[in-house]
Parts: structure tokens; C-alpha cells; sequence
């Protein structure tokens, strides 16, 4: 599919096209393309992903194209218990030191990516969850 | 609620003045752009939104900031209790280790936070203690708060379970009213020091079909009930079965419960003797709708052989006057006379459970005056053996009939003391 956006991260010049596909799965900033051909336009600076962080949920948001939507979460309940079923892809994906996936977290939310959001909240659930408050103050 | 575009929008302000705020204090934080204290509000509360209350609570035991995530409103939309929301553990001496539900951390967190809440959602719960205590405490928070408007927001109560069967025991008197609050239930087990006029009264606007009333040890406090009242209950509901049991050491006989529609009583109790004043009330009393009436466990004291201090004679009267019964089963010495007689006279008697070793090979019955000769000369002659007195009744109820041994009778107590599903089955088939 033809490149329609081209993004960068804000820490660095380089930039990234992304296609159809792709953009659609960013909900929150999908509009600000609508159907104009961006090709030409000046790149879209992203305030707060920087461009390895984009690079890899360019990456995630490649292998999870083609996944059904998502049904409404119900609240309250320990997210792990009900995203139960976490692929082996997306666990060595997600195996990442704490800075990265704090940025991968902030990128989700504000990129809107659903599924990748709830899988980095659902990680970062469970590394609070069964652990004490000082254990959480050593992480900080 | 914000609208998809005001959230954007607010998201945008509030991570510009992140990084407005980070680019400030570069020198300070190295080069870290992003790290855990300074997570968006906004990305936080649905990091919070996902974790459990407990969870949430220690994770906002961190930093002052992830403690005002903590209060905001959005992650507190929805509550849900399980089973374990709000418990701790708790060690009883009848019960081992369990999850008490505990009315302060409940109280605390209607206080603080039940102005947010929206959607209450009650999962299905295994401690009927603990479910009965948070409905008392929401009703109490609603009643005496000190806002004019408690629980302000709150629009949605779900009960995600039908509730069919409740089982509840307490010591002192104290009526389950709950039991007018599921509007599913079917099955009712409860001690009849639960069971006061009021509720009875509320059964019978009721779908319950089967009421047990279990009595132990421990009960010696009864409400009286009024016979009109079970008439009035029994009328509205033609299809309500009350069972009467008695378990455990007691040696109390069990509250009877004048007019209700009583279809079984069964006592599983080692050291009550059959009474013939217990079975004649029955008699008096239930004659109507009686099914099942009977002993079970092995006994654990001395029956006499006298015909005059055993039972027989009332077995016989109740057998004749109840003609529903449908199960009978006698654990004391009977006379093999006068089981060929309870044989013959129950005219819906389908099971007989008689244990073998109880039976006394003798006919110690006097002539009456309805027997014709026939009748009592079989009768004579068949109980002088028990092989003849098995084919008699066999005859009778239609079927190979044998008496149990004192193996076979523990497991028919064991399988009916089980579970009261298998007790209804027990009643049914």
C-alpha cells in the first residue's frame, strides 16, 4: 500500500512512511491524514515518541495488522486475568528494560493504539500486582 | 463524560507541559525523558484502571503522585466485588482460614470514593457472610451519610449471577431477609432460628420450591410461627416443599412446624432415639403431604427388644395415616411382623430401608380386629423366617427386596448427607 503519512520521532531527523494499514491502527492522529496524499508534505513531528520507540511499534503494529478488534475490557479485575493469552511474540517483544517499555506505554496512549496499550498496561499491571510498595520504590 | 476530542485535546496539554517541564529539568534527571514518576495522569489512571483494588491500593503507596492517581474519579468508575474484594484473612476455629469480607476497608472506600462510582457490579460470591454484609453496609451508607446525595452517580447495580440456591446458618435469631432480595431463588437451606413469621410470609410471594430447615446442636432458639401463617404461605405457593431435618449431636426433637407443607423429614443424628411421640405428631400433622420420613446414621445406643417400648405400632400408624410416603427408612429394631405389615399397608411405599441387623425374626403383633384371618395367619407364618419375610415384601413392593448391612446403610447416609442437590435427587427419584 502507497505511504500516506510520514512521521518522525522528535529526537531524531529520521523518518518514517507509513502506510494504511498502519496508520489506521493509530486512532487518535489517523484524522489529521484523512485522505490527503502526504507524501509531499513536511514530515509530522511526534512531541513525546522518540524514534527507537517508534521503530517499534511500527514494528508490533506490522505483526498485529491483521488482529480482529478488540472487545470492551471490563475494569477492575486484574488486567492479566483477562488478557490471558499472551503470544510468545509479543512477550519477546515485550522484554524490554523499564525505560523502553515506559516509553512504549506513553507512545500507545497517545498513537491510541489499543491493542498495544493494553498489553504495555498489562505488563506494567503485572509488575506492580504482588509486589509491595517499597519493591515499587526500588523500581522508581 | 469528555467527549474522544476534549480527551485528546487534554491529553495534548497536559504531555506538552510534561516535556515543557522535562526539557526544564534535563540537568537534573540526566537524559531521561521518561520514566515512571512522570507518566501522564492520564496514561496512569488506565494503568490503575486495570489493576486490582489491592494492587492499586499498594501502588499508590509509591510516590505522592501515583497516590492522587490513586483519587481520581475516571479509575473509579466501575467496582467490582469478587469473591476476595475487600477480605482479609481470617482464622476461625470451625472453618480454617478464610476470606472475611471487612466492613472497614468497605466502609473506607464507599467514603472516599462512592461519589465516583457508577457502575456496581456484584460477582457471583461463595461466602454468603460476605455478600450480606456488603448489601447491609451499601444499605447503611445510603440510609445515615451525611451527603444529601450518597452514591450521587452510581446508575448501574448488576447482579451478574441468578442466585438459585443460598445457604445460610447462624446461632442466634436472626431472620435471613435477604432471602426476598434474589427473585431467582429456588432452593433455601437454613437453621430455624433464621426462619421468623415475616419470612415465611415472604416465601410465599417466592419462587422457592424447596425450604430446608436444619436443625443441630446448636439451635435452641426458636421463632414461633403461627399455623396461619404457613396456611397463607402454603395457598400462594401451591409448589413450596419444606424439609425438616435434624443433624449433628442433638438431642432436641425438631421444631415442628405447624400446617407447613412438609414433605420430608430425616434425621441424621447418632444419639436421638425414635420417638413414638415424634412420630405421632407426624402423624397428626402432616398426614397430608408426608414423603419421606426416616433415620439415618447407626445408632449409638441401646435398643430395647420389648415390643411395648419399641416403635412398630406408631411406624404402622404413620405408615397407614401418611399414604404419600414414598421412602421410609427405619434404623431401630423392628419386628420382621411388623415390617411385612408396613410392606403391605404402604400404599406408595417404593423404598424400605431396613438394616439386617436390627431386624427381629418374630411376630410379637396380636390379633386386630381389621385383620382378616388370612391376613394375620401369612403374616405369622412368613416372619418366622427371614427369607420368607424378604420374598413377602418383595411381593409387596414389587421388587427384589433385601435389608441393608450396616456398610451399605453409612453409605446411603454418606450419599445423602453429601450435598442437598443429592439430597433433592434423593427425594425425587
Amino acid at each position: 500500500m502507497a505511504t500516506i503519512a510520514q512521521l518522525k520521532g522528535w529526537d531524531s531527523e529520521e523518518v518514517f512512511n507509513v502506510d494504511g494499514e498502519i496508520l489506521n491502527q493509530f486512532s487518535s492522529i489517523k484524522e489529521l491524514f484523512g485522505n490527503a496524499d502526504a507524501s509531499n508534505s513536511e514530515p509530522l513531528s511526534l512531541p513525546n515518541v522518540s524514534a527507537a520507540t517508534f521503530q517499534k511499534v511500527i514494528e508490533w503494529c506490522k505483526h498485529h495488522k491483521d488482529d480482529p478488534s478488540l472487545p470492551p475490557l471490563k475494569c477492575n479485575k486484574a488486567i492479566s486475568e483477562q488478557i490471558k493469552d499472551v503470544s510468545d511474540w509479543d512477550r519477546e517483544f515485550l522484554h524490554v528494560d523499564q525505560k523502553t517499555l515506559c516509553e512504549l506505554i506513553l507512545a500507545a496512549g497517545y498513537l491510541g493504539i489499543d491493542g498495544l496499550f493494553r498489553l504495555t498496561c498489562k505488563t506494567v499491571a503485572d509488575m506492580i500486582s504482588g509486589t509491595t510498595s517499597d519493591e515499587n520504590n526500588f523500581q522508581h | 463524560m469528555l467527549s474522544n476530542h476534549d480527551e485528546c485535546s487534554l491529553f495534548w496539554t497536559k504531555v506538552t507541559r510534561q516535556i515543557m517541564d522535562d526539557e526544564q529539568g534535563v540537568s537534573k534527571h540526566d537524559d531521561c525523558v521518561c520514566d515512571w514518576a512522570t507518566l501522564p495522569d492520564l496514561l496512569l489512571e488506565k494503568v490503575f484502571y486495570f489493576l486490582s483494588l489491592r494492587d492499586r491500593y499498594h501502588a499508590s503507596t509509591v510516590c505522592r503522585h501515583w497516590y492522587n492517581v490513586f483519587y481520581s474519579p475516571s479509575i473509579w468508575r466501575e467496582l467490582v466485588m469478587t469473591p476476595t474484594t475487600f477480605t482479609h484473612l481470617r482464622h476461625t476455629p470451625y472453618k480454617g482460614y478464610w476470606a472475611e469480607l471487612s466492613l472497614h476497608k468497605v466502609q473506607m472506600c464507599l467514603e472516599k470514593v462512592g461519589s465516583f462510582l457508577h457502575t456496581i457490579q456484584v460477582e457471583p460470591v461463595n461466602e454468603f457472610y460476605n455478600l450480606y454484609e456488603f448489601l447491609r453496609i451499601l444499605n447503611v451508607f445510603l440510609e445515615f451519610d451525611q451527603d444529601d446525595a450518597p452514591l450521587q452517580s452510581l446508575t448501574n447495580f448488576y447482579f451478574t449471577f441468578c442466585c438459585e440456591k443460598l445457604r445460610n446458618f447462624t446461632l442466634d435469631l436472626y431472620p435471613v431477609f435477604v432471602a426476598g432480595m434474589f427473585p431467582n431463588l429456588t432452593t433455601l437451606v437454613t437453621s430455624p432460628q433464621q426462619l421468623s413469621p415475616d419470612i415465611v410470609r415472604i416465601l410465599g410471594n417466592s419462587k422457592v420450591t424447596n425450604l430446608y430447615i436444619i436443625q443441630d446442636q446448636y439451635c435452641n432458639k426458636f421463632y414461633f410461627i403461627d399455623k396461619d401463617i404457613w396456611k397463607a404461605t402454603a395457598e400462594k405457593a401451591p409448589d413450596l416443599k419444606v424439609h425438616l431435618s435434624a443433624r449433628g449431636e442433638t438431642l432436641l426433637d425438631i421444631n415442628w412446624q405447624d400446617s407447613a407443607p412438609v414433605t420430608s423429614i430425616v434425621y441424621t443424628t447418632k444419639h436421638s432415639k425414635m420417638y413414638s411421640v415424634a412420630i405421632d405428631t407426624i402423624t397428626v400433622l402432616y398426614s397430608s403431604c408426608l414423603q419421606v420420613y426416616g433415620h439415618f446414621d447407626l445408632p449409638r445406643y441401646h435398643g430395647s427388644r420389648s415390643f411395648t417400648s419399641r416403635c412398630d405400632s406408631h411406624l404402622v400408624d404413620l405408615i397407614k395415616t401418611c399414604s404419600k410416603i414414598h421412602t421410609l427408612i427405619v434404623r431401630e429394631r423392628i419386628s420382621t411382623a411388623t415390617l411385612i405389615i408396613l410392606a403391605r399397608e404402604g400404599t406408595s411405599l417404593k423404598k424400605l430401608f431396613v438394616r439386617r441387623n436390627a431386624l427381629l425374626k418374630r411376630c410379637d403383633w396380636q390379633r386386630m380386629l381389621m385383620w382378616d384371618e388370612d391376613y394375620y395367619w401369612t403374616m405369622r407364618r412368613c416372619s418366622h423366617s427371614y427369607q420368607t419375610t424378604f420374598d413377602e415384601v418383595s411381593r409387596c413392593l414389587g421388587y427384589q427386596w433385601q435389608p441393608l448391612t450396616d456398610r451399605e446403610f453409612k453409605r446411603l447416609t454418606q450419599l445423602y448427607c453429601n450435598d442437598v442437590s443429592a439430597q433433592s435427587d434423593f427425594d425425587t427419584t
